[in-house]
């Protein structure tokens, strides 16, 4: 596990470029709790202890997640932490994440797996059109086997990436402009 | 009291559509973020249901709570008008209506909240507010289109850099607020006294 290409210890930081000495690190280091809690929130989010989820099943739907955000290089960091997860068998997930990516609507027939058929449709749902998820695709999800306790680390799963996008794309603006 | 396209000011509940965990039945590490995550924690559906996965929820209060209550930097006032906004386009009913209470309540006045309701694109009662309320739609909507000359309209209302990360935190932190909410359960109107 020591050779995984684990997230930085400030990942928002590492996603945004900032230079460790900028002005912009200088105002996340004012504001150390939110920095702080949010590294804490990932780390929790990908943490062991979330039993219901496997690790792979979450590092898809982030890497989905960001995807669909259009977070060119969160997309990307999660896509190399999942494909040295499956060093082993990195080819089927090679395919699987190209399969994906390259529909616009997500291919969910070309999916085996229909557990993580209804991860991706329900990534998708509250990536993009928060408000049309109901209790419905609540049902779908435990109709594919997921538990309660999956189904609130999916969901704040997702939704923490879609905090982290716009952390990182605030970030990267104020970099630039510094 | 602001009312407009289902959107309201009124006290709203909220219900779970899945299993909270019962309070009497809570560990105590699970009591113990309860605790530290909301004063009404322990009789609220939304807590005891993300409860379920405790810490989590306790990063995520932790990341919650120190970007809409940290001192200095933006308004606390501005903080709220900017949750309301962006709760208003994502469509969480709930949401907009605790934290249009909240602005409310900071700014003694709710002609922006009505504003926001009707029309988000539209509202902003000052150049300063219109500024905070594009880029928290822009930013909300459109997180890729997001550069540099993005904060010139900020910048331009006497926004500095440290209100201009307070303020993308606040917006942030709705995307993931508001996600929770619509997804795992629904608002409640209470019923009248």
């Amino acid at each position: 596990m020591s050779s995984l290409p684990a997230a930085s210890d400030d990942f928002v930081a590492q996603l945004a470029g900032l230079a460790p000495d900028g002005a912009t690190a200088a105002l996340r280091a004012f504001r150390a709790d939110a920095t702080r809690y949010t590294q804490a929130s990932h780390d929790a989010l990908f943490s062991n202890d979330v039993t219901d989820l496997t690790l792979q099943e979450r590092l898809i739907a982030a890497w989905y997640a960001a995807l669909l955000s259009r977070a060119t290089q969160t997309a990307q960091a999660y896509r190399e932490r999942l494909l040295a997860l499956a060093a082993a068998d990195s080819a089927a997930t090679h395919v699987l994440l190209d399969t994906i990516a390259q529909h616009h609507a997500l291919p969910v027939q070309t999916i085996a797996d229909k557990r993580l058929a209804a991860i991706l449709v329900h990534t998708e749902a509250l990536v993009v059109n928060p408000a049309a998820t109901g209790q419905a695709a609540l049902s779908q999800l435990q109709a594919a086997g997921l538990t309660t306790r999956a189904i609130v680390a999916l969901s704040q799963l997702v939704a923490f990436v879609t905090y982290q996008v716009r952390v990182v794309a605030a970030l990267r603006a104020l970099e630039a402009n510094a | 009291m602001s009312t407009g396209q289902g959107f309201t000011s009124q006290t709203l509940g909220w219900r779970a559509w899945l299993d909270v965990v019962p309070l009497a039945q809570a560990t105590p590490a699970q009591t113990a973020v309860l605790e530290t995550s909301h004063p009404q924690a322990k009789t609220s559906d939304y807590y005891l249901l993300l409860v379920h996965e405790a810490e989590i929820l306790r990063q995520r209060s932790g990341a919650f709570n120190s970007i809409m209550y940290a001192p200095g930097g933006l308004s606390r006032a501005e903080r709220e008008l900017a949750s309301t906004v962006v709760s208003r386009v994502n469509g969480c009913v709930y949401c907009a209506s605790v934290h249009a209470q909240r602005f409310q309540q900071l700014a003694k006045r709710d002609d922006v909240i009505q504003q926001i309701f009707a029309d988000p694109e539209t509202a902003g009662t000052t150049e300063r507010e219109r500024a905070i309320l594009r880029y928290a739609i822009d930013l909300t909507l459109h997180p890729e289109s997001i550069d540099p000359q993005s904060l010139d309209g900020l910048r331009r209302v006497g926004l500095d850099d440290t209100q201009i990360v307070d303020l993308s935190h606040a917006i942030a932190i709705f995307a993931w607020a508001n996600r929770l909410m619509l997804t795992l359960g629904e608002p409640v109107i209470p019923a009248q006294p």
